[in-house]
């Protein structure tokens, strides 16, 4: 490695000294050196634009506002502004940025808006309203036609039941031009990358044919263009901006100039269409209009007109309203919980293992029966640093702490444990299910059903759940990190997709799904890395046969489970 | 209730001329900004080199370049109007940051730098291109690690602790990687761009 190159490294992770820096701008008198500093540098440039900035890109990249309209305009395309540019530059995040600007400095109605910047706006207001950040590994393809954003993606599902089990359709699913969806009974929301949200209510049949185009052959929707407060959708149509989202229906097409309609298909092609927010257009595809009606409308909030079979549209009252679902129902807030809805029952729960660490002394070899709890495994631990003090085990050391556990298919088990993570104390600690036993080895490569709390040196807290081994497989992560906290896995054997269930304090965090039963696992237990510092107060693995609402409890009768003392 | 309005069949407005509507002066700019994005944050990278840093002064810059986006004329080149602000608030970010605890390059080096990066970067978006290419060349496993340190959701710190090796022996097979990634991209500009 050049000298250079590691200096620039060091620059590059903030880890250089004064003395560094003082070397690499003497090597930098050099010009052979500068080339290779510029390579270096535009290297790392790119590498952090495509990957790190990248992460940022949930829905692909906007469209270039400005000259896309111009160039619909001199297209003379009636189309919402053409196809976005496959350019992999966050134009979405940089329009995002100087929305967020517009925003603070608080641009009065009354000021004619940027007309490109309401766009930019519109396009990415959905960004800004992002709670979760996807990761979306960058296309690495040399030919840019094989990577295609997605025009449109399904962002939420409700009670949906698909025509056909094969063209079904789950949340995150990308949405292509020429996709259709056939949804027989149901509610599903579509965000398309123009920026509206449909909200599709089943019996429908919808095809997507574009970033802001969509067909809709029957049922009923509504869409929703994100709203900029920057806009008002009668000037923009006044000054004849492309628009903005259209739905096509048998009989007239729909334009959305912003904000909020819906339109309902019947069998025969004719439809009604109630405005709910701004501006919408309407325009028959029937050559056929009657003297009284004009071949297009335009609609105002609350205004609602009918398409016939023909093609004429009259206007009508708004008494329609109220059968369009506006909004995603809030996702069911089951009253029972996870438990609950899982067949967990306490009553009938077998523990497997509880242990309270009473007594003193180091964990390694003990057994939880030992000191008056359940369970006759013994530990496997380091030597040190695995120490019971004051009825809690303290966990210095890193490395794991394991009981050996065989999960048998049939049944839900449930591991608790509360962590006490000491002021100060960094790195992280853990629970889960392992295929191996090694004392010394944290979550590593033997993990299955792994869940992670920690706090990092030069980053927030984050907690972070693992199907399978090391950061490669990891299913989720988020921000609820606290001292004091009570980390359960819920693993549920009764489908031969195994899923693992992730809790803190109680709440559900995440779910993992396996394809097939995971009787690798051969032990439970804890572990930690180097400079926590952690407090354990129980650890508690149980068992229940899953129990169907409103049925009795079921007993297996003849399983032999390893390490199971009753009570 | 009123307002349904007819309107005449809409046919698409004729392209309307710079003059007419100051909105698509600015339309224009927003459009040359998206454009350069990608160059001006590799200015940016040629003079900090700290992700934090440079996205800050990425955002920043974009921020200012708005602000004065009606000093642009567009009789100029973008990218050079674009980079002598980005350079100032540079400047102006280094002047203030001496608690971040991270060195940086000198002005007057820093002057430099620009400069020269200005001049030589026009390669940059054959590079771009060439550079799927180069990363396809690597091992799964290299492009994996390069990958992951530079998704920014971990340190090599923690990285490092994930793979059990120190964090120096992880910086250097960064390097090594990166370094083997450089060689391919001059192997290919150099043969004209074909992979």
């Amino acid at each position: 490695m050049t000298e250079l190159a590691t200096l620039i490294e060091a620059m590059c992770q903030g880890t250089a000294t004064q003395s560094d820096r003082d070397r690499l701008e003497t090597l930098l008198r050099d010009p052979a050196h500068r080339a290779e500093y510029l390579a270096a540098s535009r290297l790392h440039s790119e590498l952090l634009w495509r990957w790190h900035r990248g992460r940022f890109e949930v829905l692909g990249p906007g469209r270039v506002a400005g000259s896309t309209q111009q160039r619909a305009a001199q297209a003379g395309s009636a189309a919402t502004g053409g196809p976005p540019r496959r350019s992999r530059g966050s134009a979405a995040a940089f329009a995002a940025l100087v929305f967020n600007w517009l925003s603070r400095q608080a641009i009065a109605l009354s000021k004619p808006v940027p007309i490109a910047l309401t766009i930019a706006g519109g396009v990415v207001a959905g960004l800004l309203g992002v709670a979760a950040i996807v990761s979306v590994p960058p296309p690495v393809a040399s030919d840019d036609s094989a990577v295609r954003w997605p025009d449109a993606r399904i962002t939420g599902v409700h009670d949906a039941k698909w025509r056909s089990p094969k063209a079904s359709f789950g949340v995150a699913d990308p949405l292509h031009a020429g996709t259709t969806l056939d949804l027989e009974r149901g509610l599903v929301e579509i965000r398309y990358e123009g920026g509206a949200t449909v909200l599709l209510e089943g019996p429908a049949e919808l095809r997507v044919e574009g970033p802001s185009v969509a067909r809709l052959s029957r049922g009923r929707l509504t869409a929703k263009l994100e709203k900029t407060d920057q806009v008002d959708a009668a000037r923009r149509a006044a000054a004849e901006l492309p628009r903005l989202f259209t739905i096509h229906t048998p009989k007239a097409s729909v334009h959305d100039l912003g904000t909020e309609f819906g339109v309902d298909v019947r069998e025969a092609g004719d439809a009604d269409v109630h405005v709910f927010d701004g501006l919408v257009e309407l325009a028959s595809v029937s050559a056929i209009a009657s003297a009284s009606d004009a071949a297009a409308f335009r609609l105002a909030a609350g205004d609602a007109a009918r398409i016939d079979e023909a093609g004429r549209i009259t206007s009508t009252g708004g008494g329609q309203a109220k059968k369009f679902v506006r909004a995603m129902p809030k996702p069911e807030r089951d009253p029972r919980s996870l438990l609950e809805r899982l067949g967990w029952n306490d009553a009938t729960a077998e523990v497997i293992y509880r242990d309270t660490f009473a007594g003193s002394g180091q964990l390694a070899g003990s057994t939880p029966a030992s000191r008056g709890g359940i369970g006759n495994g013994a530990w496997i631990a380091q030597p040190q640093g695995w120490d019971l003090r004051d009825g809690s085990l303290i966990a210095e050391s890193a490395g794991s702490s394991l009981i050996p556990f065989r999960p048998e298919p049939g049944w839900l088990y449930r591991l608790t444990v509360p962590f006490n993570v000491a002021a100060g104390s960094k790195g992280w600690c853990a629970i889960g299910f392992k295929t191996g036993i090694r004392p010394t080895s944290n979550h590593g490569d033997d993990g299955i059903a792994w869940m992670l709390r920690a706090h990092p040196s030069d980053t927030q807290h984050i907690q972070e759940v693992f199907a399978g081994s090391g950061i490669r497989e990891k299913v989720a992560h988020w921000n609820r990190c606290g001292a004091a906290q009570t980390f359960s896995i819920l693993l549920d054997t009764t489908d031969p997709r195994w899923r693992a269930h992730f809790l803190v304090d109680g709440e559900p965090v995440a779910v993992c799904r396996y394809s097939s039963p995971q009787t690798a696992i051969s032990c439970a237990g804890i572990s930690i890395l180097s400079t926590a510092l952690v407090r354990i107060d129980s650890f508690t693995l149980e068992r229940a046969a899953k129990e169907q609402p409103g049925e009795p409890a079921v007993r297996k009768t003849g399983h032999t489970s390893r390490e199971k003392d009753r009570p | 209730m009123s307002a349904v309005t007819s309107a005449p069949n809409q046919s698409v407005p004729n392209a309307v001329s710079s003059d007419a509507t100051p909105g698509v002066a600015q339309g224009d700019f927003v459009a040359q900004l998206v454009q350069h994005q990608r160059r001006i944050y590799a200015f940016i990278g040629s003079l900090v080199h700290h992700q934090a840093d440079i996205e800050d002064l990425y955002q920043q810059t974009c921020l200012l370049l708005w602000k004065k986006h009606e000093q642009y004329d567009g009789s100029r080149e973008f990218l050079p109007w674009a980079c002598g602000f980005a350079k100032h608030e540079v400047l102006n970010y280094l002047r203030k940051r001496d608690a971040r605890g991270r060195v940086y390059l000198s002005e007057q080096v820093l002057a430099e730098i620009a400069e020269e990066h200005l001049r030589t970067e026009s390669d940059g978006d054959a590079r771009r291109e060439l550079l799927d290419g180069c990363l396809a060349k690597l091992q799964d496993r290299q492009r994996d690690l390069l990958r992951r340190c530079y998704e920014g959701t971990h340190t090599i710190k923690e990285i490092a602790a994930d793979m059990r090796i120190s964090p120096a022996a992880l910086t250097m097979r960064l390097q090594r990687i990166k370094q083997s990634v450089l060689t391919c991209l001059e192997k290919s500009l150099a043969a004209g761009g074909r992979r």
